[in-house]
């Protein structure tokens, strides 16, 4: 059995949302020290991980390490339901089959309780370590709002959003569409961190990223990897020691390989 | 004993998507061009399609049915409770209409103007004894396309399961245009049944009609010595089976149920790791390049097999979760028992082409396949050279170069097997690289 509590619903409320706009359904993993997630979309765009520390958490027991399938869709259904400053506690005894949500609010008797059945899930073997492995020619740490300008801006163009890093000028988002094109500059000072060792440029699609960047209001903070032909990395820093972190796959646009060269299989 | 080229399979205008031309006239005037010696009514339980047939076939003796030097099977298709296609062949008309009387109860379209291909309310062994019962013969079609097949995604991996008690009065399975011997010797199961290859054609033209056949080893062109011929009796058999190459057919690659666009993988060397590749979209294509493209797409394809992978076009384009279908090539790695075929003795030789018509529209790089010019030239092709069949199949290479060196080039690639393919998938057809 495990029980977690959170004071505040909003961080957990914000990460079920954010998740479960890309993935409808996982495996939430629960051990004595973390809890996490380890997921690959539908589409097979874009891979992410969940994990967040026994000491993140106001409350957690748990007595044996437990796998316990969930819908997203319904969780965040269930998470968006608590107001403002309500606790919410998730709790799960194994002869339920269930897991049990409950919501109570501050200075309050008030309690409500919401319970959602588990899911049978075949979880694909994700071997993750050879991504989290590969090294990136740029690396850097930025401030989400940024970035969350930025793919407002490139979504009146098209769909992809082209991010370009250089050593000694700094970031340059953009957008291509019929209807004209966008540029969005950053200096190397409107970063807060930053290792460019090389010019490093890569798209990805729009869509994503405008599901992951759902998490930027309860970030402490993003660090991004850019590596030409390479997934982009993204990495939110939750609470004190939680992170999210998105592998997302680079979407090809012009044709960069002489397809008659190319077998198809 | 003699060769005769068969097609026992094809659709009337009283089914959805036929053309309105096809009859028995155009039918026998490229049964003529193609060198088809039997083909299929097609539609025989349709009232209209059955009266039509009835006042216009010659009965001769033996059971032969006639039209203008061409031979007849009465012949329907039948989609069952399972969504299922069978193909059935009839003896003569008297079980035509009375199969149609013992499935009438069953269906509600089967007497309708537009029940050419009836469905009929009963399970896959109840359909397949009423059949036998009317001294027909029954067989799964297009037994591995990803629509009412009976080996489609989430549905049966062998035949006894869908047939249970009934399966030895199955008696062939048609291959379907995304499949060949090689595609369906790869199952155990399959290795006593006969496969057919047949066109299915909804259209009385070339690229449609006999563009996949059967070559049969019977004395008479009649019901009772192809029954013998399918179930291998009395010296009768199938000597060969011509179809179609299966990268070419509609529904041979993987594809998005919505958008159709087909998945394929493409490798590229420059990438240090397996997960997550590069992808193309455009409007035919979703491409994966990967560092390794066979493994990367088996690893796709076992989750597409799970229901799970959804579109990342669809995805963008239309802010909605459409699932990834398996196409023939993915199912049968899915369902298959051997890495390679494993022909048993008694299988014919199984041979791939490329209609004429396509052949000639791509040397000439005209769209459309039944354009006057592309049509003016296999006319000419005929008249020079003989049947269509005979030219993609036997004829020398050098004869055919006397009238065209270009196509003869392709026709010497495909039999050879050096023609390189774009393959079909999601409804639209592979097309030939030159």
């Amino acid at each position: 059995m495990f029980k977690i509590k959170l004071e505040n619903s909003r961080i957990l409320r914000g990460i079920i949302e954010a998740l479960a706009s890309i993935i409808d359904e996982t495996e939430f993993i629960i051990t004595t020290t973390e809890l996490s997630i380890r997921a690959m979309d539908p589409s097979r765009i874009c891979l992410l991980q969940l994990s967040m520390a026994k000491q993140d958490f106001d409350e957690y027991e748990c007595d044996k390490d437990t796998k316990i399938g969930l819908n997203l869709e319904d969780l965040d259904k269930i998470l968006k339901r608590s107001s403002a400053g309500d606790s919410v506690e998730l709790i799960f005894e194994p002869d339920t089959q269930k897991l049990k949500i409950k919501m109570k609010q501050h200075k309050s008797t008030k309690v409500r309780t919401f319970s959602l059945a588990l899911l049978d899930i075949e979880m694909e073997d994700i071997p993750m370590e050879n991504l989290l492995k590969l090294e990136y020619n740029a690396d850097w740490s930025m401030d989400p709002v940024f970035f969350v300008e930025a793919i407002k801006d490139a979504e009146i163009y098209s769909e992809i959003l082209t991010i370009k890093a250089e050593e000694d000028k700094g970031l340059l988002f953009s957008s291509v569409g019929q209807i004209g094109e966008m540029e969005y500059e950053l200096a190397l000072d409107d970063l807060l961190e930053k290792n460019i060792k090389a010019i490093s440029k890569g798209s990805y699609s729009l869509q994503f990223l405008k599901s992951i960047l759902k998490i930027e209001n309860i970030t402490e903070k993003l660090t991004i990897s850019l590596k030409d032909d390479h997934p982009l990395k993204l990495i939110f820093n939750i609470l004190e020691g939680g992170t999210i972190s998105y592998f997302l796959a680079p979407r090809v646009e012009e044709i960069e390989f002489e397809e008659e060269d190319l077998e198809e299989y | 004993m003699k060769p005769f080229n068969v097609d026992l399979h094809i659709h009337s205008p009283h089914s959805i998507s036929v053309s309105k031309n096809l009859n028995l006239d155009t039918m026998v005037e490229t049964c003529k061009k193609k060198g088809i010696d039997i083909i299929a009514t097609g539609d025989i339980l349709q009232p209209t399609w059955l009266k039509y047939m009835e006042n216009n076939l010659q009965k001769e003796k033996d059971g032969i049915f006639l039209y203008k030097n061409v031979n007849f099977i009465l012949q329907t298709e039948i989609e069952d409770k399972e969504n299922i296609h069978e193909v059935v062949l009839l003896p003569n008309f008297e079980a035509a209409r009375e199969l149609q009387k013992k499935l009438k109860p069953f269906s509600k379209n089967l007497m309708n103007e537009w029940g050419g291909r009836p469905r009929v309310n009963l399970s896959p062994p109840d359909l397949v004894d009423e059949v036998d019962a009317a001294g027909g013969l029954i067989g799964p079609a297009h037994a591995f396309t990803p629509f009412k097949a009976i080996f489609r995604q989430n549905k049966y991996a062998n035949l006894e399961e869908c047939y249970q008690d009934s399966l030895k009065k199955v008696s062939f399975l048609e291959l379907g245009l995304s499949a060949d011997t090689y595609i369906a010797d790869r199952m155990k199961g399959l290795r006593d049944i006969s496969f057919l290859s047949n066109s299915d054609a909804h259209s009385e033209g070339p690229t449609s009609l006999g563009r996949e056949f059967n070559r049969f080893e019977i004395e008479k062109p009649n019901f009772e010595e192809i029954d013998l011929a399918i179930k291998r009796q009395r010296g009768r058999k199938i000597i060969l089976n011509v179809g179609l190459d299966p990268r070419l057919g509609k529904y041979y690659n993987m594809f998005c149920n919505k958008c159709r666009r087909r998945i394929i993988f493409k490798e590229d060397k420059t990438r240090s790791f397996t997960l997550l590749n590069n992808y193309k979209i455009d409007a035919n294509y979703i491409t994966y390049f990967a560092r390794n493209p066979i493994i990367a797409r088996k690893n796709y394809q076992k989750e597409v097999d799970k229901g799970k992978v959804i579109c990342p076009a669809c995805k963008n384009e239309l802010k909605k979760n459409y699932k990834i279908k398996l196409g023939v090539f993915e199912r049968i790695e899915m369902i298959s028992d051997y890495e390679q075929p494993r022909h048993p003795s008694h299988r014919p030789p199984y041979i791939d082409i490329i209609p004429l018509v396509e052949i000639i529209r791509k040397v000439l790089n005209i769209k459309s396949s039944k354009s006057k010019t592309v049509e003016k030239i296999y006319d000419d092709f005929i008249d020079k050279l003989g049947t269509e069949f005979s030219i993609l199949i036997d004829l020398p290479i050098k004869k055919i170069s006397e009238v065209n060196k270009e196509i003869a080039k392709v026709i010497s690639s495909f039999r050879t097997g050096n023609i390189e393919i774009l393959t079909g998938g999601g409804g639209v057809f592979g097309e030939i690289k030159i």
